[in-house]
C-alpha cells in the first residue's frame, strides 16, 4: 500500500502546486498561497501565458510519444513547478548548457529536493520542456542575447513579449487541434465528469470526502485570457482543461499504465485509443486485460482491503463524513490540512466564477453554470448506477436498498448531500400496532431514591427559591470565603432535608470538599501539569490516585478554582468548558491572590470549617 | 384528562395560575454520571448533567419529583436496536486495548488488528473516543431512558426525565457524534409497546439524525427536527427528506440558520408542532432537549436564551400528552445545566428564582450568578422571509399526513394513499389557511405570563 501513501502526499501537494492551480493564481484573483515567493512574484500573466503554450505544445508531443502528465511529478509524487524549472535552466544556460556544466544538482537545490533528485529533474526538463525549448530558440534565435540566457526577473519581460507576441500562432494552431478532435466543448466536459467519477471511489472513508473536494474540474475559457492581454479579444476559443487529482499520481508499479490510460480519458474521453466501456452486465466476465477492467480491480480491491467486513457501512462511507468538532483534533493534521486545501481550492473556483472581467468571461461563467446545475448527464447516471452495481453485487446478503444512491456529482463548491439510508440495516424494527400490549418490564424502574411524599409539607413554599439576598454577616460579602461559607451552609441544610438521598445522589462528592482527601503538594502538582498542558490522567503523575478521582477533582475542584478566578479578574472573559484554556487560576499571575484561600488563614466565616464534615 | 383540543397551544403554567392540572413528573438521575469523562478537550462533558442535578435538588425542584436511579440497559436491551457486533464491541471495547494498538508493537496480534478495523468500521475514535466506563455510560443513558418510557408506559407519571439521554446521533451499527447508544431509539421502541403512534422533537442544534434514520420508514414514529443546517454537523436534515415508504410524511426537518433567537424559534415551533399535534395525535411524545441550541453554546451556533428553549417544553407540556423530555448536545456547561434545571421547573410547574441559590458548583455561574443569561447581540440569519417560507413548505408537508387514522389496526399503505392523491388537487389551497391558524395559536398565547416573571427574576 505504500504506492497509496505516496499518492495520498502527493496529493496535497497538488492542490497548491499544479500549474493550473497556479494559474489560478496568477490571473490574479486570489492571493497567492505557494510559499516560494520569488516564484510567485514572477509575472503573473507570464505563468500563465507559459502554461497555456506548454498545455499546446505537449498536446502535440504526447499524441506521438506518449503522455506527459500536468504537473510534473518526480518519482516520490512531489510535484515540480515547470515554469520554474524552465527559468532556472534558461537562467543557466539551457539544457545543454547545464548539463555540460553539472548544474542540474544546483537546480535541485533550488527546489529544494535533495541532489539525488537531478536525475529526475533532468528527465523531466528533457520530456516537458525541451520542445518549448527549442521553439522559443527556433523563434527567438536572432533576439537572445550572445550568451542565450535569460534571467528571472528583469529579462524575463523579454520571455513574457516573446510569448505574447508568439501566442497569436497558438491560437491558430489550438483551433486547428480543436477541429481535428471534433469534440464539442460541452460534450468534451459531460465525458470528462464522468472520467473524473470513476476513477474517484478509491480512497477511503475520510479520503473519499477530501479526494472529491480536491478534485478540481476547470474549465478555463481560454478566450479569456487573450482578452485579459487585450490583444486578441476577439479570439475566443474555448479549451477545456480538465484535471483530476486522483488520476494524477504516478507509480512505477505495475498499475502505471493503466493510470496513464485513466489520465488520459480523463483528459481526452472521447479519444479513439481508450475504446469503448462495456456495460457492467460485462464487468465481472472481463478477461482483466483491458485497462478499464483493471482500473476496476484495483478500485474493488481498495474497497475490499480497508473494508472487508463492512458490508453494511458500504453506503454510508459513500457519504461525506463530518466531525461534529473538527477543530478540537488539532493533530490530526493530515485532515486538517487536505479540508482546508479542498476549501481552498473551491474557493478559488468559485471566485473565478463570480469575478466578471469582460463579456467573454461572463460567457464562459454561464457556461460552467449550466454545467453545474445539471451535473448527471444520462451517461454519467449509468455510470454511477453501474458502480453502485458493482458494490451491490458484493453484499449478497443485503436486501436493503440505499434510497438516494446517488452520491452527488457535483463539481466544485456543491457539497456532498447526505441522504438517509434505507434498508434493515439502518432502520430500527418497529412491529405494527395490533393493540396488544406487550409488558415493560418493571425492572426499568430502576431504584427509587426520592419519592414526593418523603417531603415535610412545610418545606413546599421553599419550592424554586433561589439566595435571599447578597446581604450577608460576611467580612467581604461575594468574596470567595462567603460564597463558600454559604455553599457550605446550604449543603448542611440540604443534608439534614435530604437524609440518605443526600448520599445516594452523591452529593458529599460534589464541589471542593474533594479537595480535602489531597494533599498540598498532590493540587501544585496538578496545577503544574495543566499549566503543561499534560493530560492530567496520565498514569505517573498520580499513581496513587484512580481516573474517577482525579476527574472529580479536575471538575469539582479544579475548574471551580480557575472559574472563581475568572469571575473576579476577568469577568468578561469566562469560559468553564475549554480543558486547554491556558489562563485562570492555573498561573500565579496578577489577581490570583483575589481568589486564594487556602493557608491565607483567618477564614472570615469560622463555619467554614463545617465542610470538613463531609469527608 | 383534559382535552387536547381545548386546551393544546395555550397552556403556561406560571407562578401565578399554576396549571390547571398538576403534572407528575419522574426523574432519572445517575448519580456516577458525572464523573465519566471522554477525554482532555472534548467537548462532551457528562459533568454537566451533576451539574443541573446540583441545581434542579438546590432549587428543591425534586420535592415536586419522583427521582429514580437508572436499572443499566444491558447489551440484550440495547441489542433491541442496535446491531449486535456493534453492541459486542461497545461491551468489549476497552481503552487498554486500543493503547495496546496505539503503542505501536511491531508484533501486532490478529487481536489488534480486528480490533482496529472494528474502531473504524463502527466510527470510535476521534469524536467518539472510547474512554474509560464507556459501555457503562451508555447502560446508564439508555437505562434512563427506556427507565422514561416505561413509567409512562405505566402510566406512573406525565412527564418523565432523562438528562443523560437524547444522544440522538448513535445509529444502529455505528456512533456517531458522541453518541454510542441510542437511548432516545430504545426509549421509543419502549413506547410503542404501549402506544400506537409517537411523536419525537429534536430542538438540539444538530440534526437528529439517529432517531429519524430509525425510524424512517414507518408511520407510528413521526419525528421532527429544528436544527442548524448548512456545512454543519451530520450534515443531513434537509428540508426535502420527508421520510419513505410508509414512513413517508412522517420525518419533518426544519432547517435553520446561525443566530436563530427565540421569537424566530418560536415563530416556527409553536405553529409546526401544533399542526402536527392536530395532524398525526401521538400518543406520547418524545422531546429532546439538546442544549447546545443556546446563546454561547461553544459547537452550536443559535441564539436562545434558556426561556426561548424552554418555551418548547412548555408548550408540549401544555397538550398534556404522556412526555419523555430527555438531553442531548451542550458544550457550554454552565449553560447546559441553567436550561435543563429550569426546564425540570418547567416540567414541575415552578417559576424558580433567577438569582441562583448557592450550591456546590455556584462559581461555575459566575460573575452574574444567575439562572437566565441574555442571549448575544449576534446577528440573525434566519430572515422573516426564510422562516415563512420554511414554515409554508413545512406545513403543506404536514397536510399530506392523513389526520391521525381514526380507523385502527389498519395497515397504513391503504391509508396513506388516497389522501395523497386528493392532496394534489387542492394544495396551493390548504397551506394558507393553515398557516393562520397556527399564527392565531402563537399569538394568542399568554406571552404576558412571560413578562412579569421576567421581571419578578430581575428584582
Amino acid at each position: 500500500m505504500a504506492g497509496w501513501s505516496i499518492f495520498d502526499h502527493g496529493s496535497e501537494g497538488n492542490c497548491t502546486d499544479n500549474s493550473e492551480s497556479n494559474e489560478l493564481i496568477d490571473v490574479g484573483l486570489l492571493s497567492k498561497s505557494d510559499d516560494d515567493v520569488k516564484w510567485d512574484d514572477c509575472d503573473d500573466n507570464l505563468r500563465g501565458l507559459f502554461d497555456q503554450v506548454l498545455m499546446v505544445l505537449l498536446r502535440g508531443v504526447y499524441a506521438k510519444n506518449g503522455s506527459r502528465p500536468i504537473p510534473a511529478l518526480l518519482g516520490d509524487g512531489r510535484t515540480v513547478d515547470l515554469f520554474k524549472l524552465f527559468c532556472l535552466v534558461r537562467e543557466r544556460g539551457g539544457y545543454h548548457s547545464v548539463s555540460e556544466e553539472k548544474l542540474w544538482g544546483l537546480v535541485a537545490e533550488k527546489f529544494g529536493f535533495e541532489c539525488t533528485m537531478c536525475a529526475s529533474l533532468k528527465m523531466i526538463y528533457y520530456k516537458y520542456l525541451d520542445e518549448l525549448d527549442q521553439w522559443l530558440n527556433r523563434i527567438t534565435r536572432d533576439r537572445v542575447s550572445a550568451n542565450g540566457s535569460y534571467e528571472c526577473g528583469g529579462s524575463l519581460g523579454l520571455l513574457s513579449l516573446e510569448l505574447e507576441k508568439r501566442l497569436r500562432n497558438f491560437s491558430t494552431d489550438e483551433k486547428a487541434f480543436r477541429m481535428e478532435e471534433g469534440i464539442g466543448y460541452d460534450k468534451l466536459c459531460n465525458n470528462v465528469s464522468l472520467a473524473t467519477k470513476e476513477t474517484l471511489h478509491l480512497p477511503d472513508t475520510e479520503e473519499t470526502t477530501e479526494v472529491h473536494n480536491v478534485v478540481v474540474k476547470f474549465a478555463v475559457d481560454n478566450g479569456e485570457r487573450l482578452c485579459n492581454i487585450k490583444e486578441f479579444a476577439a479570439k475566443e476559443t474555448e479549451i477545456a482543461i480538465d484535471e483530476d487529482i486522483t488520476s494524477r499520481k504516478r507509480k512505477r508499479d505495475m498499475f502505471g499504465e493503466t493510470l496513464s490510460w485513466m489520465i488520459e480519458l480523463a483528459k481526452n474521453p472521447c479519444h479513439a485509443s481508450i475504446g469503448v466501456l462495456p456495460g457492467s452486465s460485462r464487468w465481472k466476465e472481463s478477461s482483466h486485460k483491458d485497462f478499464w477492467s483493471i482500473a476496476l480491480l484495483v478500485r474493488e480491491a481498495r474497497l475490499q482491503k480497508k473494508f472487508t467486513d463492512t458490508n453494511d457501512q458500504q453506503s454510508r462511507f459513500l457519504q461525506k463524513k463530518h466531525k461534529i468538532h473538527p477543530s478540537m483534533y488539532e493533530d490530526d493534521i493530515s485532515f486538517d490540512h487536505l479540508s482546508a486545501e479542498a476549501v481552498r481550492c473551491s474557493k478559488r473556483l468559485s471566485s473565478l466564477e463570480i469575478t466578471p472581467l469582460c463579456q467573454c468571461c461572463k460567457s464562459s461563467t454561464s457556461v460552467d453554470k449550466c454545467k453545474l446545475k445539471n451535473p448527471p448527464d444520462p451517461p454519467t447516471e449509468n455510470g454511477l448506477q453501474h458502480k453502485q452495481d458493482l458494490e451491490n453485487a458484493d453484499i449478497s446478503d443485503t436486501k436493503g436498498v440505499a434510497v438516494t444512491v446517488a452520491v452527488a456529482v457535483s463539481t466544485v463548491d456543491y457539497p456532498v448531500e447526505k441522504h438517509v439510508l434505507v434498508g434493515p440495516r439502518f432502520q430500527a424494527e418497529v412491529p405494527i400496532w395490533t393493540g396488544v400490549i406487550s409488558e415493560s418490564d418493571s425492572k426499568w424502574l430502576g431504584t427509587k431514591t426520592w419519592s414526593p411524599e418523603l417531603q415535610q409539607l412545610n418545606s413546599i413554599k421553599l419550592l424554586g427559591k433561589g439566595r435571599r439576598s447578597e446581604s450577608c454577616n460576611c467580612l467581604l460579602p461575594g468574596s470567595v470565603e462567603c460564597n463558600r461559607f454559604h455553599i457550605a451552609e446550604n449543603k448542611m441544610k440540604l443534608r439534614r432535608e435530604l437524609g440518605l438521598s443526600f448520599y445516594h445522589w452523591k452529593f458529599n462528592r460534589m464541589g471542593e470538599e474533594v479537595s480535602l482527601s489531597w494533599s498540598v503538594g498532590e493540587e501544585k502538582r496538578f496545577k503544574h501539569i495543566i499549566r503543561l498542558n499534560n493530560t492530567f490522567l496520565g498514569k505517573s503523575f498520580f499513581p496513587r490516585k484512580t481516573r474517577m478521582e482525579l476527574v472529580s477533582y479536575y471538575y469539582n475542584v479544579f475548574l471551580i478554582n480557575r472559574r472563581s478566578y475568572q469571575n473576579r479578574v476577568t469577568p468578561k472573559d469566562i469560559d468553564s468548558d475549554d480543558d486547554e484554556k491556558e489562563f485562570g487560576s492555573v498561573s500565579e499571575a496578577f489577581g490570583y491572590r483575589a481568589v486564594k484561600v487556602r493557608g491565607s488563614e483567618p477564614l472570615k466565616c469560622f463555619q467554614n470549617e463545617q465542610v470538613i464534615d463531609f469527608d | 384528562m383534559e382535552d387536547p383540543a381545548i386546551y393544546g397551544g395555550a397552556s403556561l403554567p406560571s407562578p401565578s395560575t399554576t396549571d390547571a392540572k398538576q403534572r407528575r413528573v419522574s426523574y432519572f438521575y445517575e448519580p456516577t454520571i458525572g464523573d465519566y469523562y471522554y477525554g482532555q478537550g472534548h467537548p462532551m462533558k457528562p459533568h454537566r448533567i451533576r451539574m443541573a442535578h446540583n441545581l434542579i435538588v438546590h432549587y428543591s425542584l425534586h420535592r415536586r419529583m419522583e427521582i429514580s436511579r437508572p436499572f443499566p440497559a444491558e447489551a440484550t436491551d440495547i441489542r433491541g436496536f442496535h446491531s449486535d457486533d456493534y453492541v459486542d464491541f461497545l461491551s468489549s471495547v476497552s481503552p487498554e486495548l486500543c493503547g495496546s494498538l496505539t503503542s505501536a508493537s511491531s508484533a501486532s496480534s490478529t487481536l489488534d488488528h480486528s480490533h482496529s478495523r472494528h474502531l473504524k468500521r463502527f466510527n470510535v475514535g476521534d469524536d467518539c473516543p472510547v474512554f474509560p466506563g464507556l459501555f457503562s455510560f451508555c447502560q446508564a443513558s439508555a437505562g434512563g431512558s427506556i427507565g422514561a418510557a416505561v413509567k409512562l408506559n405505566l402510566q406512573d407519571s406525565d412527564i418523565a426525565i432523562n438528562w443523560a439521554g437524547g444522544l440522538h446521533h448513535a445509529k444502529k451499527s455505528e456512533a456517531s457524534g458522541f453518541c454510542y447508544v441510542n437511548d432516545i431509539v430504545l426509549g421509543i421502541l419502549e413506547l410503542l409497546k404501549y402506544h400506537k403512534r409517537v411523536l419525537y422533537i429534536d430542538i438540539d442544534v444538530h440534526h437528529g439524525d439517529g432517531v429519524e434514520e430509525a425510524f424512517y420508514t414507518t408511520d407510528r414514529v413521526m419525528t421532527v427536527s429544528f436544527h442548524k443546517f448548512g456545512d454543519f454537523f451530520p450534515g443531513t436534515g434537509h428540508i426535502k427528506d420527508i421520510g419513505a415508504n410508509s414512513g413517508k410524511h412522517y420525518s419533518l426537518n426544519v432547517p435553520l440558520n446561525d443566530g436563530i433567537d427565540d421569537d424566530s424559534f418560536r415563530g416556527l415551533f409553536r405553529p409546526i408542532i401544533q399542526k402536527v399535534m392536530d395532524v398525526y395525535q401521538p400518543d406520547a411524545v418524545v422531546l429532546q432537549c439538546g442544549a447546545d441550541s443556546l446563546s454561547g453554546d461553544r459547537l452550536g451556533c443559535f441564539n436562545l436564551s434558556v426561556k426561548g428553549h424552554a418555551d418548547c417544553l412548555r408548550f408540549l407540556r401544555s397538550f398534556n400528552v404522556p412526555l419523555m423530555v430527555l438531553g442531548g448536545g451542550g458544550y457550554t456547561i454552565r449553560n447546559v445545566a441553567r436550561c435543563w434545571c429550569y426546564e425540570t421547573a418547567v416540567a414541575v410547574g415552578v417559576e424558580p428564582d433567577n438569582k441562583l441559590p448557592y450550591n456546590e458548583y455556584y462559581e461555575y455561574f459566575g460573575p452574574d450568578y444567575v439562572l437566565h443569561v441574555e442571549p448575544s447581540n449576534m446577528e440573525n440569519l434566519n430572515s422573516p422571509k426564510d422562516m415563512e417560507k420554511i414554515r409554508n413548505i413545512l406545513l403543506e408537508q404536514l397536510s399530506r399526513i392523513p389526520h391521525a387514522p381514526s380507523v385502527p389496526f389498519q395497515t397504513t399503505p391503504s391509508v396513506t394513499k388516497p389522501p395523497e392523491e386528493e392532496e394534489e388537487d387542492d394544495k396551493d389551497e390548504r397551506p394558507k389557511p393553515r398557516i393562520w391558524n397556527g399564527e392565531d395559536d402563537f399569538d394568542t398565547d399568554p406571552e404576558d405570563l412571560m413578562t412579569p416573571s421576567k421581571s419578578e427574576d430581575d428584582m
